[in-house]
């Protein structure tokens, strides 16, 4: 495996408001592996990739993408990559074929091989039925699989997907993260971000976790949740209404309890062996005034390594 | 150049399906058109077509051809266009245009049938025809209603060459009549000299009956009301449809599709060479559009094509270059709306797309140089009257460089934002 995205201290400060979004990271993604940039809101997702795409002059640093330089080479890197952006990026007036026309004309194709292409993906997105009518009659879940579908247009060797999942029904993710999938088994490289724990454990070979502009942990799931060590979690699922802040306050007190931290309505405890300590972390919780409604011991997962390491849930 | 052909004609195509964009671009300018031709009496009260226009005729002449062009104009052939009264007293006829009850009054003088055919011509008589004076018929038109005063004037003047055509034909009969009195060959050289050049004067200084016009109104009362306005209100409007042009730049920013343009393998280059090319289609798709439809609905007369497909292209380029200068110093779309509605009246209102400009004072005339509209609105008024591609070099001329200097600020400026 060689490595198609390098990455060396990649930085950017926005001019304006003086914001250092992005403080020098640096990774490296292997062609065909599916990677994962995992953070909440603010990180500096957006920022990386549109640094890598060329939208954005980086402030400091460098990156190569298939070997190219992304500051000297910009439209040798674009013809590499495909981007399916965190904002849909279409037009209302025109169908999703004529988005996909345009937009592959844009990327170089024409002819009988693109209308031949422009079927294939709109089969693959689903929307060969509504192929013909206008993207402002769409709704939200049909938008974003057409703004996937135009960034997978011409066959990239390399895709970069901003969230794509966002603010969609449960079904439509579903479509989305099998699609993923099957891209990445057909061979197209993936630089997938999200701030859902679950997707990026479900795509992911490698994850990088993000935060405040830094990227605070990066391997393999199992190198990351072997950074927490041993350690489980217990999630309590608290009645509505119960203050999750108070009761995580109080569970923090319990010997053993190695960190606490609320999310709505949930409690999530990281201790060494959940078994032992589950007993008095719902006395505690109780006294505090809560009433648990159910617990889960968790197996270290990416959440709980995001609390190990920020002191804070991803979703907050 | 095929991206940038790609990304015009999305914008065209985006365009022509925004409902409102289509009321802005052809609806409005084409219905203010036809509201600008009713204001001015352009349909003379009717709708289709000049009908039923009131005229009122006092004929002093006793001789025949002032009785012949009384039954001319209420022939049966004319009733449905004309509703003619007859009356012997000047002050009275022309009182009544005053009062907006006819839309002209033709007064013929007492002494027309004399001039058109002198007595005695026909016995052979010539020397009527030596001292004759240009005679006058007035016509004392109604400037409120200009093309009905104007169909009023084009009947007379018809009656008035048929006048003069007989009259020749009489110069052609007493030709005759001295041949076959077998005069002397000296005489009848010297009579035909003196014929001939009676004739050439006669051609000469037009006619020998003249119809005036109402003293300074005259031309002003012949105006094209409809072929001013027409061109008129495609102009001010093409302004509003590039500023629009312009503002899609900003609006494809905030909407995310330009920057996504540029993860494409297409330069910035492409890209607003693209725009530039979407707005100056639209424009010109809509300035071919207003100009085919009051050609063909309203019978507006433009010009020679040529020289109007000409002027049309400059226009069109000098207006593109505006909406992209608008568009490259506005921040937002808000401000580019703003700035746009506001340059497209002012330059409107500069230029005379509302006023006639002569009538406003020169400091305006001459700002309203900056403006595609008045150089627009110069040439084809010249191209309207007649005009050839030479009448309407300046303007072009003028247009086109308009057209590259505002395009050069636009790109300095689109250069430092992407700098940023
Ligand atoms: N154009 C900009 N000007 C100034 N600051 C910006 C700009 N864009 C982003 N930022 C700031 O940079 C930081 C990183 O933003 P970025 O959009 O990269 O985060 P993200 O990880 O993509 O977040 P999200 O999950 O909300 O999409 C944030 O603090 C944001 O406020
Ligand atoms: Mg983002």
């Amino acid at each position: 495996m060689s490595a198609i995205v390098q990455v060396q201290q990649l930085a950017k400060r926005y001019m304006p408001g003086d914001v250092l979004a992005v403080k020098g990271v640096s990774f490296e993604i292997q062609e065909g592996e599916i990677f994962s940039l995992l953070g909440p809101n603010g990180a500096g997702k957006t920022t990386t990739i549109s640094m890598l795409s060329g939208l954005l002059a980086p402030t400091g640093g460098e990156a190569a993408i298939g070997g190219r330089s992304i500051l000297r080479e910009p439209l040798a890197v674009k013809s590499i990559i495909g981007v399916v952006p965190q904002e849909i990026a279409l037009y209302d007036a025109l169908s999703a074929r004529e988005n996909l026309l345009f937009w592959g004309r844009m990327h170089g194709m024409s002819g009988k091989p693109l209308q031949a292409r422009v079927d294939e993906v709109l089969e693959q997105i689903g929307l060969r039925d509504r192929a013909g009518d206008r993207i402002r009659t769409y709704s939200g879940g049909m938008k974003r699989r057409v703004n996937i579908g135009v960034g997978l247009l011409h066959r990239p060797r390399l895709v970069f997907m901003d969230e794509p999942t966002v603010g969609i029904d449960p079904q439509s993710r579903r479509n989305i993260l099998d699609m993923v999938k099957e891209l990445n088994r057909q061979g197209m490289t993936v630089l997938y971000t999200t701030h859902y724990m679950e997707e990026a454990q479900e795509l992911s070979d490698r994850v990088g976790i993000m935060d405040h502009g830094e990227l605070i942990a990066l391997g393999t799931q199992r190198e990351l949740t072997q950074m927490v060590g041993e350690h489980e979690a217990l999630r309590l699922h608290l009645n509505e209404g119960d203050s999750a802040d108070k009761v995580a306050e109080a569970v923090a007190t319990v010997p053993g309890v190695l960190q606490a931290s609320a999310t709505d309505h949930q409690v999530v405890a990281t201790v060494a062996e959940a078994d032992e300590m589950l007993a008095a972390v719902i006395t505690r919780a109780s006294e505090a005034g809560a009433r648990i409604r159910t617990v889960d011991i968790e197996e270290p997962n990416l959440e709980t390594v995001f609390l190990h390491l920020t002191g804070r849930a991803l979703r907050d | 150049m095929r991206k940038i052909l790609n990304i015009a004609w999305k914008d065209l195509i985006s365009a022509f399906r925004e409902p409102g964009v289509v009321i802005m671009m052809l609806v409005t300018p084409f219905a203010l058109t036809l509201v600008m031709g009713f204001a001015f009496g352009a349909f003379g009260g009717g709708n289709a077509g000049p009908a039923g226009i009131p005229m009122t005729i006092v004929n002093h002449d006793a001789g025949e051809f002032g009785q012949r062009l009384v039954r001319m104009l209420e022939a049966d052939g004319l009733a449905d266009l004309l509703v003619v009264t007859v009356l012997s007293d000047d002050a009275a006829a022309r009182a009544a245009v005053d009062a907006d009850q006819s839309a002209a009054a033709v007064i013929v003088p007492a002494d027309f049938s004399e001039a058109v055919v002198p007595a005695g011509l026909s016995q052979g008589d010539t020397s009527g025809l030596q001292g004759a004076q240009p005679v006058t018929i007035e016509l004392y038109a109604n400037p409120t209603r200009p093309v009905s005063a104007g169909v009023v004037r084009t009947v007379a003047e018809r009656f008035i060459d048929v006048a003069s055509a007989q009259r020749s034909a009489g110069l052609v009969v007493v030709g005759q009549i001295v041949g076959n009195r077998l005069a002397d060959p000296q005489a009848m050289a010297q009579q035909g000299a003196a014929i001939g050049h009676r004739v050439g004067d006669q051609v000469a200084s037009t006619s020998l009956v003249r119809v005036v016009g109402e003293s300074d109104a005259a031309g002003q009362s012949n105006f094209d009301w409809l072929g001013y306005m027409a061109p008129s209100m495609a102009i001010l409007f093409l302004m509003f449809t590039v500023s629009a042009g312009g503002r899609t730049i900003l609006l494809e920013r905030d909407l995310g599709t330009l920057p996504r343009m540029l993860t494409t393998p297409t330069g910035a280059a492409q890209v607003l060479g693209g725009k530039v090319l979407g707005t100056y289609l639209t424009g010109l798709a809509q300035m071919i559009i207003l100009f085919v439809a009051s050609t063909l609905l309203l019978g507006v007369h433009w010009g020679a094509p040529a020289p109007v497909a000409a002027l049309l292209l400059s226009l069109v380029a000098a207006g593109t270059g505006w909406g992209m200068l608008i568009a490259a110093y506005s921040k937002t779309t808000g401000q580019a709306n703003a700035v746009g509605t506001a340059l497209s009246l002012t330059f409107g209102a500069l230029a005379g797309n509302f006023v006639v400009r002569d009538l406003l004072p020169d400091v305006l005339k001459k700002a309203s140089l900056i403006t595609p509209n008045a150089w627009g609105l110069d040439g084809f008024k010249a191209l309207a009257a007649g005009g050839t591609l030479a009448d309407v070099a300046l303007p072009i001329a003028a247009l086109w460089g308009m057209a590259a200097i505002t395009f050069a600020l636009a790109v300095v400026a689109f250069r430092r934002q992407a700098a940023q």
